[in-house]
């Protein structure tokens, strides 16, 4: 088999990981912080604009490449790699599809550098599952729009620089840009989480805050069908490779260990039990990987079946994710509830990606919707049944 | 109307009827608001830009993106026809 080769910056994220954040990830978690100087380092490789247009200082990777660089940081550090999501993929590559000329000249380079740091903010205290019902409000008001309302959970919130927020007027939602220092919009840390601990994910208040009319992202009344709908599938795909990301490290830890630890005078990848968590494990990875290569081809294909596959993806890496994160605490005894490995952690990393980004539940009721479509046996069109009758 | 033009129309109208969430099978009129009859969500609304800008070539301007231009067959095949006009 020929070896693939690997994208220069896929390489240098690997080695990175390694480097870098897979020796510290277990303190920026207990810690609660992904250090500044952690995310300085990320833009100065070039990796939060990777998936940006090179004309406006992005690397342009394409959508495969960018799945194997946010597999690659994601395995060395979840929080980490919650930064791909929110900045590059739900806010960068968004205003790139949709934002007009100048949002494009103005932030797109800022992001790509990483001189600014953007997060997306939809979810509300009392709104999430269903994103269309949105509270924070707008208002056309003379020089722009006037926002108020709070988000909850927004990741990297608490020290982005540019807010991409979902508001709504008269049943109607629309995507603005709102930067730091606007008064009237504060964020506050929020705390004791069980997991996505070091991403910094904040509540911000938005009270009377006045942005200008080229604060608005896509047309009035845009936000959800397309705005919110184009951010939420490039976040699912992230997500769906940060499913793939977990499930590879936490394999990677049960192999260390199932080929050192011996029990009963054998190793323990020798006992029969534990080569069926190994082998759900490999099967699993090997499933995730190639349902997310599918997506990622379609997306670099431009082919339209990417925007359900992607729910698919997501949907079932997330699952496995959680499934053999606990397989891996499972191996490893009492072993795997101790910090002084990563599985425990990455068990209850694991577990948020079956909330965020489109919960297990409203996954299944898409990819039903999808499925009664997809897989309909139709009745032979007429003329072809005839011609058969002969 | 030229004949590329009624195939993109076509082909427009079999993408929507393959994505219809109807147990029977409707008839979908030209002027049928898709997104008000509840035959598609406005999820759909994002596939329809990319679908309408990967069959016609045609790249839609920003102020263009607003669903009432991708709420009937009518709609779109209107935003199609400008944009051929206009090039
Ligand atoms: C770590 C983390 C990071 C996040 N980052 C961001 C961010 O950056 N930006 C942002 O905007 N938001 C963010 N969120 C919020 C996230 O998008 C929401 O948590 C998610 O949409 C679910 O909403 P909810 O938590 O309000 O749960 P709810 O919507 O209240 O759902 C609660 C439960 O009910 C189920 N449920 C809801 N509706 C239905 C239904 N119709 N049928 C069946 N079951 C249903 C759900 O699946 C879930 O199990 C983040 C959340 C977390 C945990």
């Amino acid at each position: 088999m020929v070896a693939q080769a690997v994208h220069p910056m896929v390489a240098q994220a690997r080695t990175f990981a390694d480097e870098v954040l897979r020796p510290q990830a277990g303190r920026f978690d207990s810690e609660a912080a992904v250090p500044r100087e952690v995310l300085a380092q990320m833009a100065e490789l070039g990796f939060l604009g990777a998936r940006l247009p090179p004309e406006y200082g992005g690397s342009g990777l394409d959508a495969l490449d960018y799945g194997e660089l946010t597999v690659a940081i994601g395995k060395g550090c979840p929080s980490t790699r919650a930064i791909l999501t929110v900045h590059t993929s739900l806010v960068g590559e968004t205003l790139a599809r949709l934002g007009d000329a100048e949002q494009k000249r103005h932030y797109l380079p800022l992001l790509a550098r990483g001189e600014k740091l953007a997060c997306f903010a939809l979810t509300e205290p009392e709104i999430g599952s269903d994103a269309s019902s949105v509270r924070t409000h707008y208002q056309a008001v003379a020089g722009g729009f006037l926002l108020n309302g709070r988000k909850r959970w927004i990741t990297y919130g608490a020290i982005a620089d540019l807010f991409l927020v979902m508001a709504s007027c008269d049943g109607q939602m629309s995507a603005f840009l709102v930067e730091r220092g606007t008064p009237g919009l504060t964020t506050r840390p929020l705390h004791g989480l069980m997991a996505s601990r070091g991403a910094h994910l904040a509540e911000i208040d938005l009270d009377q805050v006045l942005v200008p009319q080229s604060a608005l992202v896509g047309r009035l009344g845009a936000g959800f069908s397309f705005v919110a709908n184009t951010a939420l599938f490039y976040g699912r795909y992230s997500i769906a490779w940060a499913g793939v990301s977990l499930a590879e490290a936490a394999l990677e830890e049960m192999v260390g260990y199932a080929r050192k630890r011996e029990q009963f005078g054998k190793k323990l990848r020798q006992h029969q039990l534990v080569q069926a968590m190994l082998t759900d494990a490999v099967a699993g990875v090997q499933v995730g990987r190639a349902l997310c290569e599918k997506v990622g081809r379609a997306i670099d294909a431009a082919a339209d079946e990417a925007v359900n596959e992607v729910n698919v993806a997501k949907y079932v890496t997330s699952r496995l994710g959680v499934q053999i994160t606990s397989d891996a605490v499972q191996l490893l005894g009492a072993n795997g509830i101790s910090e002084e490995y990563p599985v425990a952690r990455l068990y209850r990393e694991a577990k948020v990606l079956e909330i965020i980004e489109g919960s297990t539940q409203i996954q299944q009721m898409l990819i039903s919707d999808y499925g009664v479509r997809r897989y309909r046996v139709l009745p032979p069109k007429r003329e072809v049944a005839r011609a058969a009758r002969g | 109307m030229d004949n590329q033009f009624n195939a993109l129309c076509q082909q427009i109208r079999e993408f929507v009827e393959a994505n219809m969430n109807v147990d029977d099978e409707v008839a979908l009129k030209d002027d049928d608001n898709i997104f008000r009859l509840g035959y598609v969500s406005s999820l759909f609304a994002m596939r329809l830009l990319n679908f309408i800008e990967s069959i016609s070539g045609i790249t839609v301007a920003d102020e263009d993106i607003v669903l009432p231009n991708f709420s009937s067959i009518d709609a779109m095949s209107a935003l199609i026809q400008k944009y051929r006009s206009a090039a």
